[in-house]
């Protein structure tokens, strides 16, 4: 058994280094992601902003994207990793992964939620003379964003298992713990509390997400 | 104000082709309410959509002061929708803004400078009644209350013409009409143009000046109200009436119809007093159209006193049809 304090110290730090990695990549992934959802949900055949040939090699791209294993990717990328980052290994490195696995995830998500949004509302913009920016910026992105909020808290707590295996390549954080300490080590306690806190971080989002997006509802 | 000109719109999905609308052409004056009727799937719809070109026409023209709208594209296009007001079935309030949010979507859309819009949004909520409802949201308004901010929002570019499409089918008989009573009002006191959408023939009753029957994307019948309504033989009176009875045996069946000249108090003890006639009334409906009463009473005269009878109402000034 490891002593209280030095647990609590080892806990500590692996939820900064998960928060911190959490928080840049997830950033990244909406930044990016979201423009990409507009233009997968507007730029397809009868679109405001239809583009079909663009629609079709950005959906594939994503799909792409998608497809590759989050551990596979990360090795895969290792050089693109090292040219954005410096270095491949630590959890600052981790980012770059992390967000260019979430880019095409979120993408996905925007471009579902942008998709909800009543096809009545986008009519009557048109009625009004609004030019399909004005649809984007006035009518899609502000009437998505309680579900947008819900999007972001999935890609959120889908990173939080990414990160865990960004430990495999040094990238410190919670998942980085439980495998050195619970799985090589068999330090079982360990490996208990860090999922602990894994559980109640999980929560903690997915609560304050739910939170967020029905205070800004309005129904 | 708007001409409609041999407009034909059809659709195609795989590989069928669908005629939505063939060859309507109708006529809106200006400061007037057109009424357009007809069941679901009869085109109305589609018909309503061409004239701020959210659908493209197949065929036809589409004059709206003289320019004809089909041609324009891009920010030609934005431009002239920018001065027609439209409100909906469903409403389209953006539920992301309050009500004064949604009445300065079109203003934003214009171009005008904050100060602008404040202004002109508490104006138009005072024209619908709402001005203690600005900051509320959508969802805490009635139906009601809803399409009135979509009227508010429709004419905040001060339009000359609203398109009405099917704007009170979601909402109660009683709402139904204060909104028709608001837009008869805007109607009288602004001179705006309506063309409306609606399978509610009480809409029509209510405030239209002039009415279309679509039917299977053609109109059948057209022309005034009043007019339509006064005659049973037209499709718009019997559904204003119902359909005619068949006669009873030996009997002369007699429609009379009255607007005002001649009123049913006068005309049953009138017609009472002649001799050798009997006289059965079939079914008598007055209804008030376009603020006039109107109506007609189907009799079934018998006896020698049929041909007397029918010259002393038509001297009465009744109008009187041999059915």
């Amino acid at each position: 058994m490891m002593p209280t304090s030095e647990l609590a110290e080892l806990l500590w730090e692996g939820t900064v280094d998960t928060a911190y990695m959490v928080f840049w990549a997830t950033l990244i992934a909406v930044l990016v992601g979201l423009p990409l959802g507009v233009m997968l949900a507007t730029m397809d055949r009868g679109g405001i902003f239809a583009l079909p040939p663009v629609h079709a090699v950005l959906d594939v791209v994503v799909n792409i994207g998608r497809s590759v294993p989050f551990i596979i990717l990360m090795v895969a990328i290792i050089p693109f990793t090292r040219a954005v980052a410096g270095t491949s290994i630590g959890t600052r490195a981790a980012i770059v992964p992390l967000a260019v696995a979430s880019i095409p995830f979120f993408a996905r998500v925007a471009e579902t939620s942008l998709r909800e949004v009543d096809p009545g509302l986008v009519e009557m913009m048109q009625a009004t003379g609004g030019s399909a920016l004005d649809i984007v910026r006035k009518v899609l992105i502000p009437e998505a964003i309680p579900s947008l909020v819900r999007g972001i808290t999935i890609t959120l707590i889908n990173l939080i298992g990414y990160s865990a295996m960004a430990g495999v390549i040094g990238g410190g954080g919670l998942g980085d713990l439980a495998y050195r300490y619970g799985y090589q080590r068999f330090e079982g306690d360990v490996m208990l509390w860090t999922i602990i806190v894994l559980i109640v971080i999980v929560q903690g989002v997915q609560l304050i997400g739910n939170g967020i997006a029905r205070f800004i509802e309005h129904r | 104000m708007i001409s409609i000109e041999h407009l034909t719109k059809t659709f195609t999905h795989r590989g069928r082709t669908i005629t939505a609308l063939d060859d309507v052409s109708l006529t809106v004056e200006r400061g007037e309410i057109f009424g357009v009727v007809g069941e679901s799937g009869a085109g109305k719809s589609t018909l309503i959509r061409c004239v701020n070109l959210l659908e493209t026409p197949t065929a036809g023209r589409i004059l709206i002061d003289g320019t004809d709208i089909t041609t324009l594209r891009g920010a030609a296009l934005r431009k002239a929708r920018q001065h027609i007001g439209m409100i909906f079935q469903g409403f389209n309030l953006l539920d992301s803004r309050s009500v004064a949010g949604n009445v300065a979507l079109p203003l934003e859309v214009m171009g005008r400078s904050r100060r602008e819009r404040n202004a002109r949004v508490a104006e138009l909520l005072e024209l619908v009644g709402l001005s203690h409802r600005a900051s509320a949201h959508p969802a805490r308004l009635s139906g009601g209350q809803k399409q009135r901010v979509g009227i508010a929002r429709a004419l905040a570019g001060s339009p000359d013409l609203l398109l009405s499409d099917e704007a009170t089918s979601a909402l109660d008989p009683q709402t139904t009409a204060t909104i028709l009573d608001l837009l008869k009002r805007l109607n009288r006191e602004l001179g705006l143009t309506i063309l409306l959408i609606t399978h509610e023939m009480d809409v029509v009753k209510r405030i239209c000046n002039r009415v279309a029957l679509l039917e299977e994307g053609r109109i059948v019948e057209q022309g005034k109200v009043t007019e339509l309504a006064r005659d049973p033989r037209t499709r718009l009176a019997q559904s204003l009436f119902g359909p005619p009875v068949p006669a009873a045996n030996g009997h002369q069946r007699v429609v009379v119809g009255f607007d005002g000249r001649l009123s049913l108090e006068s005309l049953l003890p009138g017609l009472l007093r002649h001799d050798d006639l009997s006289v059965t009334v079939v079914s008598a409906d007055v209804e008030s159209v376009s603020d006039e009463r109107i109506g007609n009473i189907q009799l079934d005269l018998g006896g020698a006193g049929v041909e007397p009878a029918i010259a002393w109402i038509r001297e009465q000034g009744g109008e009187v049809r041999l059915a």
